[in-house]
């Protein structure tokens, strides 16, 4: 179809805030595998992931904290190509995220982060038909402070900053994606940088690296319906994240590794997309090893014009 | 130029991957705690709120603070609150009314953290409760 699938899967990575043990991400989205370059799209999307966590007592006779942590996203973004090289995305989270600890249940709500990216093409070779071909997108992007925060000293005497929708700063977003294609399949390996500043609070989030490897098959349909599965791995470390960046206060406590088992599925119809994917944690050390990702899951649909 | 702006990447997330840390010694006996409410010696009496108001400094990081009020004669712990804060400096503004029927004698006793082992100083203030 006119629909072959020329994939390109971008991975974002948008940081989030640390508690004393905590570093789990308050957002932290994915744009997963889109369909053909020359499209503009826009969509919804839900993301979910969730986290286990103790806070160690810092207290004699104090026992240990637990908590339960569910981060929830929905997001509006979309693509639109300007000229035949650079494309433009925009994200618009909404965030809904909840923590069950021990002596209590909070949750924080409202507008995230808005960011965006500005990616060239600087490979487009679609190589001849049934044969291989490649490509390669990088550039860099901008997350704006206009999500809710509190500030951090008021949060964390309830441990919970990473509740917040916003971060209260500034980030830098770098990115990278190289897709390997062959007939029907191919390989798509990306890595995206967040370089975090401070807040007004000098409270300063650990950089983040996010990168992962996945397979893909094209399936199509008569009817104008194709089906892409794709399974794969993720992989995500953090820096420390500072309490206080001016003063060079590193809380060791934050930051660490996640790795994932990746599945997922998008389906087509004419101009229509849907996407489910589900991540499933194979080794971590977060938070000290006192922080324990769970399974991440997303679905999402968008329109190509 | 495609080589030399991945190069540049790279060296970006290299060079921002360095993280500098205050290297300063935890040091408790270098904590400044004033208690300035409950003032020693003071007698509170049956339906009193006794304002709990201290400052608490350090030359670099805290990490949280106890407040803990003991009965001198049983040891019974009558008030306890533990709280994570993280500055070189904050204040303590707490309330408590005590509806004890004996009388005897309490310590206020504040412990401030210094470090994720619970390493801290701590600073008594002893007071009486007459109902």
């Amino acid at each position: 179809m006119k629909h072959v699938l020329t994939i390109l899967a971008l991975t974002l990575s948008i940081q989030a805030g640390a508690c004393d043990v905590c570093g789990c991400s308050a957002s932290n989205q994915y744009l997963g595998i889109l369909p053909q370059f020359q499209w503009n799209f826009a969509g919804i999307q839900y993301q979910h992931s969730s986290f286990s966590s103790v806070h160690p007592s810092l207290f004699e006779g104090w026992p240990d904290e637990h908590a339960q942590d569910y981060y929830n996203t929905i997001q509006a973004w979309g693509r639109y190509n300007v000229g035949r090289r650079l494309q433009v995305f925009l994200f618009v989270p909404y965030q809904y995220n909840i923590d069950h600890a021990d002596t209590a249940t909070s949750s924080s709500s409202g507008l995230g982060d808005i960011s965006f990216l500005v990616n060239r093409i600087m490979i487009k070779d679609k190589g001849s038909a049934g044969g291989w071909g490649h490509q390669l997108i990088a550039g860099g992007g901008l997350k704006m402070p206009t999500g809710h925060h509190n500030g951090i000293t008021t949060p964390d005497r309830l441990g919970l900053p990473n509740l917040q929708p916003g971060t209260g700063s500034w980030d830098f977003m770098i990115n990278a994606n190289y897709t390997l294609r062959h007939n029907k399949q191919g390989l798509n390996l990306d890595a995206a940088y967040t370089l975090t500043t401070a807040n007004k609070d000098n409270f300063k989030y650990g950089n983040r690296l996010n990168a992962g490897l996945l397979w893909y098959y094209a399936l199509k349909f008569k009817g104008g319906v194709s089906l892409l599965p794709q399974a794969g791995l993720r992989y995500q470390y953090t820096l420390h994240d500072y309490d206080n960046y001016r003063k060079k206060w590193l809380n060791e406590q934050s930051g660490g590794y996640l790795s994932f088992g990746d599945v997922g599925l998008q389906a087509y119809y004419k101009r229509l997309g849907i996407r489910l994917d589900c991540q499933l944690p194979l080794a971590q050390h977060y938070g000290n090893g006192y922080v324990n990702a769970k399974q991440k899951t997303e679905a999402g649909i968008f329109i190509l014009f | 130029m495609r080589s030399g702006i991945l190069v540049s990447l790279i060296l970006i997330t290299a060079i921002c991957s360095c993280q500098k840390k205050d290297s300063t010694a935890p040091d408790p006996a270098s904590v400044s705690i004033n208690i300035t409410s409950p003032a020693s010696g003071q007698v509170y009496h049956s339906g009193d709120t006794i304002s709990i108001d201290a400052d608490v400094t350090y030359t670099s990081e805290l990490h949280g603070y106890e407040v803990k009020i003991a009965d001198t004669a049983s040891g019974f712990v009558v008030y306890d609150d533990a709280q994570h804060v993280h500055d070189d400096h904050f204040n303590i503004h707490d309330k408590w009314v005590n509806t004890g029927t004996q009388a005897t004698g309490l310590k206020l006793t504040l412990t401030a953290i210094v470090d994720h082992d619970g390493g801290g100083t701590e600073k008594n203030i002893d007071f009486e409760y007459q109902p």
